[in-house]
C-alpha cells in the first residue's frame, strides 16, 4: 500500500526525471541486458547497443510511461488500460522479466539519485514499481 | 562450477576493494529491514525496529549488516570455491536460524542498490553490475544450497 507522502515522493521524483527520461531509460534497458541476457531475446530485430537511437527510444517511452503513471496512481488501471491490451496481445513479454527491468531500474535510479535514493525513496519507488508492473499484467490471462 | 572471465574476475575484486562493510553493510540490511519489512521477523531480539528512524539507528541491525557483509570477504577470496566456503554457513541458516532463502536474494538486491547509491554510474557500470550481481547470486545460491 502506498501512503499519501511516498505517492507524492514518487510523483515527484519521476517529474523531475521527465527531462532525461531518454538517458535514465537507456541507462535501465542496458543493465538489465548486460545482466539478464534472457532479456534480449525481445529485442533481435533492433540494434540495443549502447547509444543506438532504438534504445534511447525506447528507454524514453518506458520512462515516459512510469512516470504518467506516477501523476496519478490511483487511476494506474485507466492509464496504462493501452500499454495492457499492447502486452498481453501483442509483445507478450514474460511478465517475470518486469521484475528484473524494475531491479534495474532502481539501480539507475540509485545511481543516478545517490545519496537522495533513501530508504524511504527506495520502498515506495519499489512498491510503485511492483504494482505498475501487476497492472501492466493484468489482461494477460 | 561457476566460470569467472578475467574482466568479472577483476570487476568483482575492485569493487571489493572499495567498498567498506561497516558502511554498506548496515545500509543493505537497513534498508531490507525497511523496504521489506516482514524481514523483521528474524530479528525479533534486535529492540526497536518499529520505525525507520529507529532501524538505522539501531546499533545491532548495524553490527549484524557489518558481520554479513564482512562474510563476502571469504567469497571473493574463494570465487572458485563459494559453494564449499559456504557451506556451514547454509547449514545454520537453514537448521539453526530457519531463515527463508528468498530473504538472500532480497538482500542481495538491497547490498546492490546500496553500492550503486555509494560509487554512481561511473563505478558500478552495466558491466560491473553484472560481474558484481552474479557473484552475489552464486553467493545466495551457495546460501540455500544445504537447505532440505
Amino acid at each position: 500500500m502506498l501512503s499519501k507522502k511516498e505517492k507524492d515522493l514518487i510523483k515527484e521524483i519521476w517529474e523531475r526525471l521527465t527531462p532525461v527520461a531518454a538517458e535514465i531509460g537507456a541507462d535501465a534497458l542496458l543493465r538489465m541486458f548486460a545482466s539478464y541476457p534472457g532479456t534480449k531475446t525481445y529485442f533481435s530485430h533492433v540494434d540495443i547497443s549502447p547509444n543506438s537511437s532504438h534504445l534511447l527510444s525506447h528507454g524514453k517511452k518506458i520512462v515516459l510511461a512510469i512516470a504518467e503513471g506516477a501523476q496519478d496512481i490511483s487511476q494506474l488501471t485507466v492509464t496504462l488500460a493501452p500499454l495492457q491490451t499492447l502486452h498481453a496481445y501483442q509483445l507478450r513479454v514474460d511478465p517475470r522479466n518486469f521484475k528484473l527491468l524494475s531491479h534495474s531500474m532502481l539501480v539507475s535510479l540509485a545511481c543516478y539519485l545517490g545519496d537522495e535514493f533513501t530508504p524511504v525513496a527506495h520502498a515506495a519507488m519499489d512498491k510503485y514499481l511492483s504494482a505498475f508492473a501487476a497492472v501492466l499484467a493484468e489482461k494477460y490471462r | 562450477m561457476v566460470e569467472w572471465t578475467d574482466a568479472e574476475r577483476s570487476a568483482i575484486i575492485n569493487l571489493w576493494g572499495k567498498i567498506d562493510v561497516g558502511e554498506i553493510g548496515p545500509q543493505a540490511l537497513s534498508r531490507l529491514l525497511i523496504v521489506y519489512p516482514w524481514g523483521q521477523r528474524y530479528f525479533q531480539a534486535f529492540g526497536d525496529l518499529s520505525t525507520n528512524a529507529a532501524i538505522m539507528g539501531n546499533p545491532k541491525v548495524a553490527q549484524h549488516g557489518k558481520t554479513v557483509m564482512g562474510g563476502l570477504e571469504n567469497a571473493v577470496k574463494n570465487l572458485d570455491n563459494i559453494t564449499k566456503t559456504y557451506a556451514k554457513l547454509s547449514t545454520m541458516h537453514s537448521e539453526k536460524l530457519h531463515v527463508d532463502p528468498d530473504n538472500f536474494r532480497v538482500l542481495a538486491e538491497c547490498i546492490s542498490l546500496c553500492v550503486a547509491a555509494k560509487f554512481g554510474p561511473s563505478v558500478f557500470t552495466a558491466e560491473v553490475q553484472e560481474a558484481w550481481q552474479k557473484f552475489l547470486s552464486v553467493v545466495v545460491s551457495a546460501l540455500g544450497r544445504q537447505y532440505h
